[in-house]
């Protein structure tokens, strides 16, 4: 009977190892062949994130839009990210650097203000953007009201102009 | 000798049996998870990226997003599992946004072409009036100083 224990417990003990490795290797070759559609994955949810709270105007937004930035600066950088896609990220990191230049602004940081829209006007130039001045850079960041689907709200431009706002699932 | 031989043995059936399992909860739990959603991102990040360009860039610039936009949203009809009904129509905007820089850059073939994917698409998603005015007012740019002569809404 106790032998019979034994030996079922190493039969256990050998199905969780089994089942521990084939995860991890099951895991390390996706994350190998998917290195950027993982990346995708999170710097989505990031920037999700933190809009959401810059539009809330939370004590966080600074930190999670510096975070965010962050990320997209890695995928510009990246040499396995399509000359496009480099484009859409730093139109990206412009809007980023322009909501924060906003918060800078708010926070009584005057020069990191202005170093930040700097920076935003580099980015969104590089982007093709063709007014390039303060008022319509600070225009597409503009705070919008908290959509109550749960998504990150558009922006005020896209709002105005895009016909396929998503709101609960409606089209025009 | 002959009993570590028979311990392994156990270790080893139990490792042969567990090994799948592991993989399949990784894969159905986990990675089945994050890779639609890293696709559905990636096709909202073009999206919206061409959407911004569409208002704020000038025409070329606006162009190669819609392009890139569009060529990602055919290519994840395909394979992305959270593909749906709003990335279609997103497409179908696209085709819209991209007939009217292709009509004000002098492209009238091309353009018609655009638009007619964009009514054939609008349709099928069950826009109530698909006719080309009615999209075209729905694609109106943004009237901001930032839009070049040639490409103003009508």
């Amino acid at each position: 009977m106790k032998k019979l224990f034994l030996q079922a417990s190493l039969v256990v003990v050998g199905f969780f190892v089994g089942g521990t490795v084939g995860g991890y290797l099951t895991f390390h070759r996706y994350a190998r062949d998917y290195a950027l559609v993982r990346a995708f994955a999170w710097t989505g949810i990031f920037n999700a994130v933190s809009v959401n709270q810059y539009n809330e105007g939370s004590k966080d937004a600074k930190q999670e839009l510096f975070s965010t930035l962050t990320l997209y600066t890695q995928g510009v950088r990246s040499s396995a990210i399509d000359p496009t896609m480099k484009k859409a990220l730093r139109m990206n990191c412009g809007l980023l650097e322009a909501r924060l230049s906003v918060l800078e602004n708010e926070s009584g940081n005057v020069d990191g203000a202005k170093s930040y829209l700097a920076r935003a006007q580099e980015d969104l130039d590089a982007a093709g953007w063709v007014d390039l001045s303060e008022r319509n850079i600070l225009q597409a960041v503009e705070r919008q009201p908290v959509s109550p689907c749960g998504s990150a709200p558009r922006n005020a431009a896209e709002t105005s102009a895009s016909p396929n706002q998503k709101q609960c699932g409606l089209t025009p | 000798m002959k009993k570590v031989s028979r311990i392994f043995a156990l270790l080893l059936v139990g490792a042969v049996l567990g090994a799948p399992l592991g993989a399949y909860l990784i894969q159905r739990k986990f990675i089945d998870k994050e890779k639609a959603l890293g696709m559905v991102n990636e096709e909202a990040l073009v999206d919206d990226y061409a959407k911004k360009e569409f208002i704020y860039a000038d025409s070329h610039s606006a162009r190669e997003a819609l392009t890139y936009a569009v060529e990602i949203h055919n290519e994840m009809q395909g394979t992305s599992t959270l593909s749906g009904w709003p990335e279609k129509s997103d497409l179908g905007w696209c085709y819209a946004e991209l007939s009217l820089i292709e009509e004000s850059a002098g492209n009238p073939t091309l353009a018609k072409n655009y638009m007619s994917q964009a009514q054939q698409i609008l349709k099928e998603l069950g826009l109530k009036d698909p006719s080309e005015s009615h999209i075209r007012k729905l694609v109106q740019r943004m009237p901001a100083t930032n839009q070049p002569s040639s490409v103003q809404p009508r």
